[in-house]
């Protein structure tokens, strides 16, 4: 979306008599973008259906706090992370795994989702990705699958381009070296 | 090692998800309750600064006006005509106060 067509939706969202259909045209510009962004961290189809609609109902009951300070898609994409971790954490309370044992919870959602249309290489980096650290997965995943720029992933994650480079270097070398061991 | 073929994307969604989904999310959107006109908090001790002070104005003439017309005209010196202002000045005091207070103004800040 162009800078000037996301001035005008903005613009749209703030007005109460516009807002519906605003939104309408929010969800149909970005409902895919976000999808993916949330399919690779919670990593089920089911699990992405529910984050996305969470998501979108964030959206909607925050749009008058959405200040034009950052742009929207930055704002959109927060939301969306943010769902995706609180429903992860979420699911691991209700089965009383640690927060931090991402490993074989994601796994078995890996390995249990019908819609994985994966072959043998793709689901071992899928696996390597998984040995990651949730913040590690998020930068390779924006970065690796959908070259997302630097600066863009900065705003997002609110840390730094930097930090985000190196973090994306380490997680390369990880991934390998899971990927160079024997099945 | 890492190559460009590793980039396919190995998730699919159901047919049509992305169109269902762009319809059926319209439906389970939560009602927005009117949203409340925020008024500066200026604005608001303004509007009932002036609504006070006509109350207060108003309230001098018409006891001035029962005193002078009063069968016990009482005199300014013996001060129940001071008094009676500065007790009016008082509540009218005690009342912005209360107003403001009321008013919730944290929520109310102009930004």
């Amino acid at each position: 979306m162009t800078e000037e067509a996301e001035h005008k939706l903005i613009d749209r969202l703030q007005d109460p008599k516009e807002q519906k259909a605003a939104f309408s045209d929010l969800v149909k510009a970005f409902s895919e973008q976000l999808y993916w962004q949330i399919r690779k961290m919670v990593l089920s189809h089911d699990d992405a259906n529910d984050v996305l609609q969470n998501t979108f109902i964030k959206i909607w009951t925050n749009l008058d706090s959405f200040r034009g300070d950052a742009k929207l898609v930055t704002w959109l994409y927060r939301i969306a992370i943010n769902e995706s971790i609180t429903f992860i954490n979420k699911q691991k309370q209700s089965q009383n795994i640690a927060i931090d044992d991402d490993d074989s919870f994601l796994l078995s959602k890996l390995e249990g989702d019908s819609y994985f249309d994966g072959d043998e290489a793709q689901l071992k980096l899928q696996k390597a990705i998984l040995t990651l650290p949730e913040k590690q997965r998020i930068v390779f995943n924006m970065k690796y699958f959908d070259d997302m720029k630097y600066e863009d992933m900065s705003k997002i994650l609110d840390t730094s381009v930097g930090a985000l480079k190196a973090s994306y270097h380490h997680a390369v070398k990880k991934i390998e070296e899971f990927l160079s061991l024997p099945n | 090692m890492l190559n460009d073929n590793d980039k396919r994307n190995p998730f699919r969604v159901p047919e049509n998800y992305f169109e269902n989904f762009n319809l059926e999310i319209m439906d389970k959107l939560p009602e927005k309750a009117p949203s409340v006109k925020k008024v500066p908090l200026w604005r608001s001790i303004t509007t009932w600064s002036a609504a006070a002070a006509v109350f207060v104005a108003v309230s001098l003439v018409g006891i001035n006006y029962l005193e002078s017309n009063s069968s016990h005209p009482t005199s300014i010196e013996s001060g129940s005509t001071t008094d009676t202002t500065a007790s009016l000045e008082n509540d009218y005091y005690d009342f912005i106060e209360e107003e403001a207070t009321l008013l919730a103004y944290k929520d109310s800040f102009y930004e």
